[in-house]
């Protein structure tokens, strides 16, 4: 009962379903199964180290400068993502090809933005969460949520674009209504 | 592609309004001071410079907005400066409008611009019209609610409904079969 609770914990929380955030990185990112799921992990590293940045910005940005927000998490986001492509170009030079696209697509999008700014925006309405372990383990948080709607959009990807769908419908529409529905589906969760 | 906004705040005229005209501004003072980065950098150092610009421009937009739009930039909350960092300034640029002559580049900038507020204004004004029964929140006489169209589950279908609905009517009167991808 308590992985059930969890579960749902998750689904209600999960920032593409229940905020649409992310849903072009998922859809750019659709093309195929292994495609989804490798994105869908690299943003998990964008969201979790991206929080701990998000941490340290909003702990130290002085409150008149808030408008300056965006262009801080811009720069922490810069940075991991430089960070990221040095790193994984030293662990592995023969992937490295490969592994740089997954790092373009993931770096800047609504996905990993969108949940520094909403981690940031609970974190202002509860002192109690502004702590870098409560950031980290919500930017974390997200990004599991993200891999778990790459596999619920993966698991019917090939039937949403094949010929059984009639061709004004096929691909990004029925995409879009699929998660529509499953939305619905966490939405009566919650 | 910039969904989440639309689905989540495209709910009544006046979100939409602000959404397109940050959208807007944003959008094409980037890309048109991006354009002038030099082509020769690395991949990875010229995204970060675009992200930098849009996040810069943003600046003076949002004030701009609060001036306009006083009230709606806090209800549209997180998802107004998510527009900075929107595929069209991040992606799209390297893989196709800095690829064009800038003379080519700037009638196409506009119409996608334009696109994508003609979605955002037509989409709100029908879901403000179904789930509130209100135009640009003045009551009108509307019998049937559906209230769930406020809502982003809401949002999702009947963006994909209407992006389906779109497809079909372009495949009727033009030539071309309805494509599978966008």
């Amino acid at each position: 009962m308590f992985l059930v609770n969890d579960f749902i914990a998750l689904l209600a929380a999960n920032l593409i379903l229940t905020q649409a955030l992310g849903t072009s990185t998922i859809f750019i990112a659709s093309g195929s199964r292994r495609k989804l799921v490798f994105t869908a992990l690299v943003i998990t590293l964008f969201t979790t180290f991206g929080a701990a940045a998000a941490y340290a910005v909003d702990r130290f940005l002085p409150s008149q400068y808030n408008y300056l927000t965006l262009l801080c998490y811009t720069a922490a986001v810069s940075a991991l993502y430089v960070i990221f492509l040095v790193l994984f170009y030293f662990i592995s030079k023969e992937r490295f090809q490969k592994i740089r696209r997954y790092i373009h697509i993931s770096a800047f999008n609504c996905a990993v933005m969108g949940t520094l700014f909403t981690i940031s925006g609970r974190a202002s309405e509860d002192p109690a969460l502004m702590n870098i372990g409560s950031y980290v383990f919500a930017g974390l948080e997200a990004g599991v949520g993200f891999v778990l709607a790459a596999l619920i959009l993966s698991a019917a990807f090939h039937k949403l674009n094949s010929a059984k769908v009639p061709a004004s419908f096929r691909g990004f529409p029925a995409m879009l209504v699929y998660l529509g529905i499953i939305s619905m589906a966490v939405w009566a969760l919650k | 592609m910039v969904i989440s906004p639309v689905i989540i705040c495209g709910d009544t005229l006046r979100n939409a309004e602000a959404l397109a005209m940050a959208f807007t501004s944003i959008t094409l003072l980037s890309v048109l001071i991006s354009s002038f980065t030099p082509k020769k950098l690395p991949y990875a150092v010229k995204i970060i410079i675009y992200a930098v610009i849009s996040s810069l421009i943003y600046i003076p937009v949002r004030m701009a907005a609060q001036e306009f739009f006083p009230g709606i930039i806090t209800r549209i909350g997180i998802y107004f400066p998510l527009l900075a960092v929107n595929s069209l300034i991040v992606v799209q640029t390297e893989t196709k409008f800095f690829r064009m002559k800038r003379l080519k580049m700037i009638p196409t900038l506009l119409f996608y611009v334009a696109g994508f507020d003609a979605v955002i204004l037509i989409t709100a004004f029908i879901r403000e019209l179904l789930a509130y029964g209100t135009i640009n929140n003045r009551m009108v006489d509307a019998d049937t609610l559906i209230s769930g169209l406020s809502q982003p589950f809401g949002g999702f279908i009947f963006l994909g409904l209407l992006c389906g609905l779109y497809r079909a009517l372009r495949s009727l009167f033009s030539s071309e079969p309805a494509t599978e991808r966008e």
